[in-house]
C-alpha cells in the first residue's frame, strides 16, 4: 500500500516547507533590488538626461502620485483585454467543442487558427479601426483575433487527449455525448486550456495596449503611453508600463492560481 | 480430497444462456490490409458462469470480449447477449466491463469514481441514501472502507483496481466483462484479487466472462476454460474445471488442479503448434 497523503506530508515538515518557499522568493527579490540600485547609481554617476532614462525613484514617486489615474486607466485597458479574452477564448473553446469530435472540421479551422498564430495579429489593427471604429470596439476585435486561435489549439489538443479505455468505458454505460462532454473531455482538457489561458491572458495585454497605440481615447496605458510620449513625457510613460506589468503580471498569477486550485488531482500539479 | 462439488456448476440445458457467439467472424481494416482476429467461433456462456478465455496473444480473446460488449462489431456471424444484440444489452446496462488498466478518473475520489455509474445511469427508484449504502457496502467488500475520499493517485495498483470492480458492481450488472483485470499487478496481490473475485462471484450472481494470460488464474476462477488459437483465432478446446467450490487456497494445492492446470498448459501448447 502505497498511500501519500500530501496533507500529512504538508503538516509533518512545515519548517521545510517554508524554507523552500523562502528560496523561491528571495533570490529574485534580491536580484530586483540589485538592479535598482544599479539602475539608479548609473543614472546618477553618468548624469543621464531625464528625457533618455529616469531614476527609478522619480518613476515611483510618480507612480504613486498618479496611481489613482493609472488605476483608471488600466481599468480600461484592463476591460479591453478582458472582453477580448472572453470573445476571443468564447470563440476558440467554442470551436473545439463543436470540431474536437469530427476530424476533418477541426483540421479545416485547425490550418487557420496555426495561420493566425504566425501573422502578427498586431498588424490587423488598422483594419479592425476601419471595420470596428476607433474605439474600444475595434480593440476588442483585435484582441479576440489575437486569442481565439491559442484557445483553439490548447482545447482541442486537450479535449482529444481523453483515454481510449475512459471513453470506452463511457460508452459500456451508454453514456450519452453531453454526459461524456462533461464528464471525461472537459476534465482531460482543462490542464491544457489552462495553459493556453496563461499564454493567452499575457497576450491579450499586450495586444490591447499596441491597439491603443493606433488611436482613440488617452483614458487607457496605450493611449497615455503614446500622447506622453509624443510630448517626451519619458517619466509618465514609465509609470504607465510599470502599471501595465504590475496587471499583466497580477492577471496571470490570478489564472496561474485558478488552474492549480481547479487542477490540483493532476500530476502536474499533486507533486509527490 | 472430497468429491467436487459442481452445484455452481450450470447445467449443460435448461439454464438461460448469457453470452451466444455463432459464427462469429472479425476482421480489422479493409481490402488488401485486412487481418481476421477471429472465425468461427461459436460459445455460450451460461448465466451465471464463470468462463475463461485463454490463448496466445493475438487470438482475438478481447476481441470477443469487446464483441460482447458492443465496443466493436462482427464481420460475420451473431452475438447475443441476454438474448439481445450487444447494442441493446449494453443500453439496458447489462453488463460491466473491467480493462486492464483500472480507469479511474483522476480528479474524482474514490467514492465518487465508484458513483460514476449511477449518476450517468440514473437508476429509477433508487434514493440517495441507498446509493450511498450500496457505494458503502461494495467499498467495503472489496477492502477499502476508510478511502472514499482518497483520490486514485493516492491508491496502490491493486487498491486502484478494486474501485473499478466495486463501480462495475455498483449498478448491479448480470454481466461481467473482464478484460485481464489483474494482469498489470504483482503476483501476491493478484492471488488475493483472484480469490476476492472468486468470492464476490459466488456472493452476487453475476456472469463473468475473463480474459487471461495466466494458466493457473483460469483454472482456479472458471467453470470452464476456453482455449483459443492464433490468428486467426478459434476456440481450441473448452475444458471443464471441476474442482470443489468455494475455490481457496486449499483447492489450489490439490492435485486435481495441477493436473488441470497441466491440461491446459498442454491443450495451449496445441493451440500454439497451429491448432489441431
Amino acid at each position: 500500500m502505497t498511500t501519500a497523503d500530501p496533507t500529512l506530508e504538508a503538516g509533518a515538515e512545515p519548517a521545510r516547507q517554508w524554507s523552500r518557499h523562502a528560496g523561491v522568493v528571495v533570490p529574485p527579490f534580491l536580484v530586483f533590488v540589485a538592479a535598482i540600485g544599479l539602475w539608479e547609481l548609473i543614472v546618477e554617476a553618468f548624469d543621464i538626461q531625464r528625457f533618455l532614462l529616469p531614476r527609478p525613484s522619480e518613476i515611483a514617486s510618480l507612480f504613486v502620485e498618479d496611481f489613482g489615474r493609472l488605476i483608471r486607466q488600466g481599468r480600461n485597458t484592463l476591460g479591453v483585454a478582458g472582453r477580448g479574452l472572453l470573445l476571443g477564448g468564447g470563440i476558440g473553446v467554442g470551436l473545439a467543442a463543436i470540431t474536437f469530435r469530427t476530424r476533418w472540421m477541426a483540421e479545416g479551422i485547425g490550418i487557420y487558427a496555426a495561420v493566425l498564430k504566425a501573422v502578427p495579429v498586431i498588424s490587423l489593427a488598422p483594419l479592425t479601426v476601419v471595420w470596428f471604429g476607433i474605439e474600444a470596439g475595434s480593440k476588442i476585435a483585435t484582441v479576440s483575433i489575437a486569442t481565439a486561435p491559442i484557445l483553439f489549439t490548447y482545447t482541442l489538443v486537450g479535449l482529444r487527449s481523453a483515454d481510449a479505455n475512459a471513453q470506452e468505458l463511457m460508452r459500456s454505460y451508454a453514456a450519452g455525448h453531453f454526459r461524456t462532454f462533461w464528464n471525461l473531455h472537459v476534465p482531460y482538457a482543462l490542464p491544457f486550456f489552462f495553459s493556453g489561458l496563461k499564454i493567452a491572458v499575457t497576450i491579450a495585454m499586450i495586444v490591447a495596449i499596441i491597439s491603443e497605440y493606433f488611436g482613440g481615447s488617452f483614458e487607457n496605458l496605450g493611449g497615455y503611453i503614446r500622447n506622453e510620449a509624443n510630448n517626451v513625457h519619458t517619466v509618465e510613460v514609465w509609470t504607465a508600463i510599470v502599471m501595465a506589468c504590475l496587471l499583466g503580471i497580477s492577471q496571470y498569477m490570478i489564472v496561474a492560481g485558478i488552474d492549480r486550485y481547479v487542477l490540483r488531482w493532476h500530476p502536474s500539479k499533486r507533486g509527490n | 480430497m472430497t468429491t467436487p462439488d459442481t452445484s455452481r456448476q450450470p447445467a449443460p440445458s435448461g439454464t438461460q444462456t448469457a453470452i451466444a457467439f455463432q459464427g462469429v467472424r472479425k476482421e480489422f481494416g479493409n481490402g488488401a490490409n485486412a487481418t481476421l482476429a477471429i472465425e468461427s467461433v461459436d460459445l455460450d456462456i451460461a448465466e451465471r458462469e464463470f468462463v475463461s478465455l485463454i490463448g496466445p496473444s493475438g487470438c482475438g480473446k478481447s476481441t470477443l470480449l469487446r464483441l460482447a460488449a458492443d465496443l466493436i462489431e462482427p464481420s460475420g456471424g451473431s452475438v447475443l447477449v441476454n438474448s439481445k444484440t450487444p447494442r441493446q444489452a449494453r443500453l439496458d446496462r447489462d453488463y460491466g466491463f473491467i480493462f486492464q488498466a483500472p480507469t479511474l478518473f483522476d480528479w474524482r475520489t474514490v467514492w465518487k469514481n465508484v458513483a460514476l455509474p449511477l449518476e450517468i445511469m440514473k437508476i429509477s427508484g433508487m434514493s440517495r441514501e441507498k446509493k450511498d449504502e450500496e457505494i458503502e457496502r461494495l467499498l467495503s467488500m472489496v477492502g477499502l472502507d476508510g478511502f472514499e475520499s482518497h483520490h486514485p493517485y493516492q491508491l496502490s495498483g491493486g487498491m486502484q483496481q478494486r474501485v473499478s470492480l466495486a463501480r462495475a458492481l455498483v449498478f448491479r450488472p448480470s454481466i461481467l466483462l473482464m478484460d485481464e483485470p489483474f494482469g498489470a499487478l504483482d503476483e501476491i496481490t493478484r492471488d488475493r484479487m483472484n480469490l476476492e473475485l472468486h468470492r464476490i462471484w459466488e456472493e452476487t450472481n453475476t456472469t463473468i466472462l475473463f480474459v487471461t494470460h495466466s494458466i493457473p488464474e483460469a483454472v482456479l476462477l472458471s467453470g470452464r476454460v476456453v482455449v483459443m488459437t492464433a490468428r486467426p483465432g478459434r476456440v481450441q478446446e473448452v475444458i471443464p474445471i471441476d474442482l470443489p467450490y468455494p475455490r481457496t487456497t486449499e483447492v489450489e494445492e490439490s492435485t486435481r488442479y495441477y493436473e488441470l492446470v497441466t491440461e491446459v498448459r498442454e491443450s495451449l501448447g496445441r493451440a500454439m503448434a497451429g491448432g489441431l
